[in-house]
């Protein structure tokens, strides 16, 4: 993959994680795993190989017993709980398997409550907002709607659109199309990745389904990147 | 932001939202109520009487005196001389003196011996004088001026023929049928005991009280009878005091405490009324304590409700978590959503309260005498809502505390 970025958006070192202290066994342990800007990673991981784990560890909300996790130069593991969280709402962008959006609230709503909480108070923010629904190939009209009257593959490209508001540096998508048919399933993955190519976001894309791994230049198993032994059920 | 989730939230819930919010509307009302009806029961017993420096009778409790001459209920225990009356009448620090005779009736309402004083002097509510809606004060024997409820349960007018009974049943077996009364007049409700009182001069009461056939000559030329032998009362149960000066009550009320010729009390009724406001206030109290036993049960439904919608809620918690909710902010969230469904429950009680007031006011008033304000937003009510709020606040903690640990744990997991 060339790279044209030489700054590493993440930078894992001696990590550890396990869930109670005194857990005998850790969950996690990565020596390193660095991130560059822009870079696009198929993180493949059977379901119980501690993925979740991992991408609480990436988002913040959960705090490594070791080790440094860098993203942006900054080690989210230092940060207190409310800084973590504000930096996650600014920086990292999430989208999970289903049920992405808050279902009684409309499409705007949603993606108006993430910018609230990254104090993304831009005046353009609602021509933001039609902009980045219509960079997803859908209508506009879809942003009076409830979110729970939308389809599944709606719903998964409006939580795109919701995460990629505030510009994060880091999308962590975690089995996107799991609910979509193949059809589908393709050309969401085609709008994913050039959205991110467009925002310059670096791309964790994760997934037990390596039939995925045919649209990304660079795969990773977590078996290998985890040093754990032996790999617990993921919680 | 955090209202427009909340109140989304809430209207995804409708149902049970709803049924909640009904429970509360009605444990607030009744506390409302009870608190108005309280404070206007209380202002409506000291409207009983205005005006009246000090109320003598035979010697007895200061209740008991203030019962029965003023409330009509129980018996005096003892007579006053109408000669003690004379005198004290006289007395240079008395203004008026408003005797009163009680121990008949008619259907059950009470019958006053009085003199036309009664109708100059008595005052109530705001010093308020006693005002004809139909006619004007006896003249002459066998005449009666009746109460605004009963001309209205009785369906009696201006002009009509009554019989008193001897004593205080509705069903007497001594009647003074030799002897009917004519309604002269009619009072205009009060909202007080007066509206229940059949008022006859003295010597009518004395009359009715002569054997059978001294009555009929009184009855066929009263004149004449008159003239002939003068109706003279000989006691009376009671008698009220207006005073030239408010200085002298006290110096009054011992002299008539200490007098000589018969034992005597005088009271004043303010005090009086205060003390049987403090023996009701154990019943105000126990209303009080029940209509907020079941506030506390409807917040606890509240809580319920919350608590119970936390199951489903775990995967908005988790996609709040993802986009930077902390776990506070949950927790604020919770709590708003309790404090918009009580906020909401307690405007609507504000509303239903002062609705069925001001329907059933004109109906209260012509109907029971009862003069209940709509005036909701009093001090003491306001009190109320911002009771109810920090006890909403207080009870949602358990589901709101329930939220912040949920998504302190479980982070991004649906």
């Amino acid at each position: 993959m060339t790279q044209h970025n030489t700054d590493y958006l993440l930078q894992m070192r001696d990590v550890t994680f396990r869930y109670q202290a005194t857990s005998e066994a850790d969950l996690l342990a990565i020596a390193q795993w660095d991130l560059r800007v822009g870079q696009k990673v198929f993180l493949y991981g059977p379901s119980g190989s501690g993925k979740s784990t991992l991408l609480n560890l990436l988002a913040g909300t959960l705090k490594p017993q070791q080790g440094s996790i860098r993203i942006l130069n900054q080690d989210i593991a230092l940060l207190s709980a409310r800084k973590r969280d504000k930096f996650r709402a600014q920086n990292i962008g999430v989208v999970f398997q289903q049920f992405n959006l808050i279902p009684y609230l409309s499409v705007a709503q949603n993606i108006e409550a993430a910018a609230w909480l990254a104090g993304n108070t831009r005046a353009d923010l609602s021509h933001r907002i039609a902009q980045t629904i219509r960079q997803l190939q859908l209508p506009t009209t879809i942003l009076a709607q409830q979110a729970s009257q939308l389809s599944v593959g709606q719903q998964q490209r409006v939580a795109i659109a919701r995460a990629l508001i505030n510009n994060p540096r880091l999308m962590i998508v975690d089995e996107p199309t799991s609910a979509l048919d193949s059809d589908a399933r393709d050309s969401f993955m085609q709008l994913l990745l050039q959205v991110c190519e467009q925002a310059n976001s670096t791309l964790v894309f994760v997934s037990h389904d390596q039939s995925l791994s045919q649209y990304f230049d660079e795969r990773v198993s977590l078996a290998s990147l985890n040093q754990a032994i032996p790999a617990k059920a993921e919680q | 932001m955090i209202l427009s989730i909340a109140s989304g939230s809430l209207k995804s819930r409708k149902s049970s939202v709803i049924l909640t919010i009904i429970s509360l509307v009605v444990s607030i009302s009744l506390l409302l109520s009870v608190e108005h009806i309280r404070s206007e029961a209380k202002d409506s017993f000291g409207r009983t009487v205005s005006g009246v420096d000090l109320i003598v009778g035979a010697r007895t409790g200061q209740l008991n005196l203030l019962l029965y001459s003023v409330f009509r209920v129980g018996n005096a225990t003892n007579n006053i001389d109408w000669a003690t009356f004379e005198k004290i009448q006289a007395d240079e620090l008395v203004k008026w003196a408003i005797p009163v005779s009680l121990g008949d009736s008619h259907k059950g309402y009470r019958v006053m011996g009085t003199s036309s004083d009664y109708f100059k002097h008595f005052r109530y509510g705001q010093k308020q004088l006693l005002d004809f809606q139909q006619g004007e004060a006896f003249g002459d024997i066998l005449q009666t001026v009746i109460g605004a409820e009963v001309a209205q349960k009785l369906g009696y007018q201006v002009g009509d023929s009554i019989t008193l009974s001897h004593g205080v049943g509705g069903v007497s077996f001594s009647n003074h049928d030799e002897a009917p009364f004519v309604v002269t007049g009619i009072l205009k409700a009060t909202g007080t005991p007066v509206d229940q009182t059949v008022h006859v001069s003295l010597e009518s009461l004395e009359l009715v009280h002569l054997p059978a056939a001294h009555i009929a000559r009184y009855v066929s030329d009263p004149q004449a009878a008159l003239n002939q032998n003068p109706l003279q009362p000989k006691t009376i149960t009671a008698f009220f005091l207006g005073l030239n000066s408010k200085f002298a009550t006290f110096g009054v009320q011992r002299s008539i405490n200490n007098y000589r010729g018969e034992p005597l009390l005088a009271i004043l009724p303010g005090v009086a009324l205060a003390e049987l406001w403090q023996m009701l206030g154990t019943v105000e109290n126990l209303l009080r304590v029940i209509s907020v036993l079941i506030l506390i049960s409807s917040l606890f439904g509240l809580a319920t409700m919350l608590l119970a919608s936390m199951r489903e809620r775990h995967r908005e918690i988790a996609v709040l978590r993802a986009i930077g909710a902390g776990p506070g902010l949950l927790f604020v969230l919770i709590q708003a959503e309790a404090l918009l469904v009580s906020a909401v429950a307690t405007l609507l009680s504000f509303l239903l309260v002062w609705l069925t007031l001001v329907v059933s006011n004109e109906w209260l008033s012509t109907y029971y005498g009862l003069f209940i304000s709509t005036d909701l937003l009093t001090q003491d009510a306001m009190l109320i809502a911002l009771m109810v709020v920090i006890a909403t606040s207080i009870v949602a903690c358990i589901p709101a505390i329930g939220a912040y640990r949920r998504a302190l744990h479980s982070g991004l997991n649906q």
